[in-house]
C-alpha cells in the first residue's frame, strides 16, 4: 500500500497525548484543541445559522463555555465529540429564544451565491438546487448526519459520540442517505 | 480530513460555506487566552466522576432495584409488547386497533393543491402521507440564499393540544408518485376521531410566499380488518442468553440425526470456535420470514483507540439444514429490510441497543424449497489487549524523517510485556506529522498506540483493518509545529489478533 493511499484510510480522530501519563487538559492543550476545531466548529454552526455573524457569536459562546467546563472534561480525547455537543446546544438555545428557524440572510448570501453558482452550467445549478430543497426535506437527525459527516468534516466515531448511536449504525444510516439522495436527485 | 466523494462534495457545495475570516478567530483565541486560568486550576481531582458516569451509575442501580423488587420475569414483560410489521409504516405497536384516513382530503390555494392521501395511526405514533402539486415559480425556492420555509406540519386535536412532527422523509411511494410523509411519535388519542393537520408553510416554498397556516381536518375511522399487517415477535434477549439453544449442539456431517432433529451442517462453523447469535426478531410474511439475529457487542473503554474487541469484516450468511447458503436478498428487498431494522430498533430496550444495536442483521427465510432449522453466521475476529499500561519507547531521527521522501527504516523490535512486533518504519506524512508503520506479523498484532514524548498531538490516526494483510498497520500522530531532532516515540496498548469466531444462531419455525 502507498504512502498516499495508506493515508487516506487514517481516521483522524482527534487525540491528546497523554501527558506524563495523565489525562489533564492545560491551557496550552486548549488554545492548540481551539485551532484544531475552531473552523469546522465555525462552518458547523454557520450550517445550521446560515449567517456569518450569528455562526461566529455562536463559535464564541461555545469555545468559552468549552473553556469555562474544561475541568469536567474527563476524557480529553474526548474534546471535539465534547465541544461539538456544546455548539449543538448552542444552536438548539439560538433557535429557541428567539423563536427562529434556520433560515438564510439573504442580502448576506446573495452575493456569494451568485458568485458561487455562475461558475457552474445551468444543469449543474439546476442539480444543486433540487439537492439543497431534498436536503432541506430531509429529517432533522439526518440533517445532522451531513452537517457533521461533510460540514463537520468529523469521523464517523465522533459523529457517533455526539449522537450517542453506534458507530456502525450511523455509518448505515449516512451511506443508505446519501443513497437515497442521489436516486432522487438523479432521477 | 474526510475523503469526500464527489456526491458528498456536492452536498458541501449546497451549504455555500463562505470563507473564513482569519481576524475573527485571531482575535476569539486572543479572548480564549485572556480568560484561561494557570494550568493548576484547570486540573481536575483524582477521584472525579464525570456526570454522564454518574448517569450511567444511577441507571444500572435502578435496574438493578427494579430486578430486585419485581424479579427477572416482570422485568422482561414490562418490555414485551405485541408488534406487527406493516409495509411502508414499520413494526407497529398492536395493542390497540389501527386506524386511518376516512377520506383523502385535497385543497388548493395559490395554484398549489395538496392531497391529503392517507394517515396510520397506531399506538405509538401516526403517519400522514401527501402528495404536493408542482409549485408555481413565483413562490418556488429556486435560488441559493433565498429563505425557504422549513417550519414542520404539526396536528392539533379537539382540545386544544398539539402533536409535533417527529420526522418527515419524502420519495417515491409504491404507486411510483413522490410522495410525502411526517411522522408523529405521539399518537392520537383513541377518544379523538378527529385532529386538523396545520402546514406553517410549505416545503420547498420561498418563506413569506405560497400558502401559510394551512389546515387541513383529518378525519379518523378503524383500518380495514383486511390491512397487510404481518405477525411480529420481537424476542427479549435476556431469555435466549439464559437459555442458550446452541451451547450443546456439536457440527455434525450429516443433516439429519437418529431421532430425526437436523443438527448444524459442519461447514457452517469454520471459525476457530463457535459462539451463539440470539434472535430478537421475526416477523411473518407471505412466503417468507424475516429473522433478526444479532450478537453482543464488546469494547474495552481503557484503550485510546479503537478499543473493540470483535473486527467484522465478514458478511452474515445463511444456510438452511442441508448446508445450502441461502441467496442474498435483491437490493430493494434489502432497503425494506434496512427500514425494518431501523423500526426494529426504536423497540430495543436500551439495554438491548447497547448491546446488539451495531450487530443486528435481518435475513429473508423462505418458507418453502428449504430445510430447517436454518443457521446464520457471522464470522469475527477477536481482539485483545493483553498490555494495556506497559509501553516502549524508541529514539529516532525527526529531521531525517521530515527530509526524506521515503519512509526512513527502523527494524526495531517492540516487546510490550508478552507481546511482540516490529517498528518497521517512521515517514513524514502529508497532514504534518509523523506515520509509524508497524509489522505485528510475529505476535498477531494490529493496532497500537504510538505518539512523541514530550510533545502534544491532538490530531491522530490509524490504518483500517485490512483482512488480506491485517498485520502490516499504520499509526499517524500530526502536530501544530511539527517536533523535529531526536525525538523518542512511545508505543503502547498492542491490539493483538485472536481466534475467529462463528457467530451462530438457528431458527425454525416451530421455534
Amino acid at each position: 500500500m502507498n504512502e498516499t493511499k495508506a493515508l487516506k484510510k487514517e481516521s483522524l480522530a482527534l487525540m491528546m497525548n497523554e501527558a506524563e501519563g495523565t489525562h489533564q487538559t492545560t491551557t496550552a492543550d486548549f488554545t492548540e484543541l481551539y485551532r484544531r476545531n475552531a473552523t469546522n466548529v465555525f462552518y458547523y454552526l454557520y450550517s445550521r445559522v446560515r449567517n456569518v455573524a450569528d455562526a461566529e457569536d455562536l463559535a464564541s459562546q461555545t469555545f468559552l463555555t468549552a473553556l469555562e467546563n474544561l475541568p469536567k472534561l474527563r476524557d480529553p480525547l474526548k474534546f471535539t465529540p465534547w465541544v461539538f455537543t456544546i455548539a449543538r446546544n448552542k444552536a438548539f438555545d439560538f433557535f429557541r429564544k428567539a423563536q427562529r428557524r434556520p433560515t438564510v440572510d439573504f442580502d448576506e448570501e446573495l452575493d456569494q451565491t451568485q458568485a458561487t453558482i455562475g461558475e457552474l452550467s445551468q444543469a449543474n445549478q439546476d442539480r444543486l438546487r433540487d439537492l439543497e430543497r431534498l436536503i432541506s426535506r430531509l429529517n432533522p437527525l439526518e440533517q445532522e448526519y451531513l452537517r457533521l459527516r461533510i460540514v463537520a468534516d468529523l469521523p464517523f466515531a465522533e459523529i457517533a459520540s455526539i449522537l450517542n448511536e453506534p458507530e456502525i449504525r450511523i455509518k448505515k444510516k449516512y451511506y443508505r442517505l446519501l443513497e437515497r439522495l442521489q436516486a432522487q436527485v438523479e432521477k | 480530513m474526510n475523503d469526500l466523494n464527489p456526491f458528498e462534495k456536492e452536498i458541501k457545495q449546497t451549504y455555500r460555506l463562505p470563507e473564513v475570516n482569519p481576524a475573527y478567530f485571531k482575535q476569539l483565541e486572543a479572548k480564549l487566552q485572556a480568560k484561561q486560568p494557570h494550568p493548576e486550576a484547570s486540573a481536575r481531582p483524582v477521584f472525579h466522576i464525570a456526570r454522564g458516569w454518574a448517569y450511567a451509575v444511577a441507571t444500572l442501580l435502578l435496574i438493578g432495584v427494579m430486578v430486585i423488587a419485581i424479579g427477572p420475569s416482570k422485568v422482561l414483560a414490562q418490555i414485551q409488547a405485541v408488534f406487527g410489521f406493516v409495509p411502508n409504516v414499520g413494526l407497529v405497536d398492536t395493542s390497540s386497533p389501527f386506524r386511518q384516513l376516512a377520506q383523502p382530503a385535497s385543497d388548493t390555494r395559490d395554484g398549489v393543491t395538496l392531497d391529503i392521501q392517507s394517515a396510520f395511526l397506531s399506538a405509538d405514533g401516526t403517519i400522514i402521507t401527501y402528495t404536493m402539486s408542482d409549485l408555481p415559480t413565483e413562490i418556488k425556492h429556486s435560488r441559493f440564499g433565498e429563505p425557504e420555509c422549513n417550519l414542520p406540519a404539526y396536528l392539533t386535536l379537539p382540545d386544544g393540544s398539539r402533536i409535533e412532527a417527529a420526522g418527515s422523509s419524502s420519495g417515491n411511494s409504491p404507486d411510483g408518485s413522490y410522495a410525502y410523509s411526517i411522522r408523529f411519535s405521539d399518537p392520537v388519542p383513541v377518544n379523538f376521531n378527529q385532529a386538523t393537520l396545520v402546514f406553517p408553510c410549505l416545503v420547498g416554498t420561498v418563506r413569506g410566499k405560497g400558502p401559510e397556516d394551512w389546515q387541513f381536518t383529518l378525519i379518523f375511522k378503524p383500518a380495514p380488518e383486511n390491512l397487510a399487517v404481518y405477525p411480529a415477535t420481537l424476542i427479549p434477549s435476556q431469555a435466549q442468553i439464559e437459555n442458550p439453544v446452541l451451547a450443546t449442539v456439536e457440527p455434525a456431517t450429516q443433516p439429519r440425526t437418529e431421532t430425526g432433529i437436523p443438527v448444524m451442517p459442519a461447514m457452517i462453523v469454520d471459525g476457530d470456535r463457535q459462539e451463539e447469535m440470539v434472535v430478537l426478531s421475526v416477523v411473518e410474511k407471505p412466503d417468507s420470514y424475516w429473522v433478526t439475529w444479532a450478537y453482543p457487542d464488546k469494547s474495552d473503554d481503557g484503550i485510546q483507540r479503537n478499543g473493540y474487541l470483535y473486527e467484522q469484516p465478514f458478511n452474515p450468511v445463511l444456510y438452511d439444514a442441508n448446508g445450502t447458503q441461502l441467496p442474498v436478498p435483491d437490493h430493494e428487498t434489502q432497503l425494506e429490510l434496512w427500514e425494518y431494522e431501523d423500526s426494529l430498533r426504536n423497540q430495543l430496550s436500551d439495554q438491548e441497543g447497547l448491546l446488539y444495536d451495531s450487530t443486528l442483521h435481518t435475513f429473508v427465510v423462505p418458507k418453502s424449497g428449504i430445510l430447517y432449522p436454518v443457521y446464520a453466521r457471522q464470522n469475527v475476529y477477536e481482539r485483545s489487549f493483553p498490555e494495556k499500561e506497559e509501553y516502549v519507547d524508541v529514539e529516532f531521527d525527526g529531521s531525517k524523517v521530515q527530509a526524506s521522501d521515503e519512509p526512513v527504516e527502523i527494524n526495531r523490535e517492540i516487546q510490550i510485556g508478552s507481546v511482540k512486533f516490529m517498528l518497521n518504519a517512521i515517514g513524514k506524512n502529508q497532514f504534518g506529522g509523523y506515520s509509524f508503520l508497524f509489522d505485528g506479523t510475529e505476535g498477531n498484532v494490529v493496532q497500537c498506540q504510538a505518539g512523541l514524548v514530550g510533545y502534544t498531538t491532538n490530531m491522530g490516526g490509524s490504518s483500517s483493518f485490512n483482512p488480506d494483510d491485517p498485520f502490516h498497520f499504520k499509526q499517524a500522530e500530526m502536530y501544530s509545529q511539527i517536533p523535529t531532532g531526536m525525538l523518542t516515540v512511545r508505543v503502547s496498548q498492542p491490539a493483538v489478533l485472536g481466534e475467529r469466531i462463528s457467530f451462530i444462531g438457528s431458527w425454525s419455525p416451530e421455534k
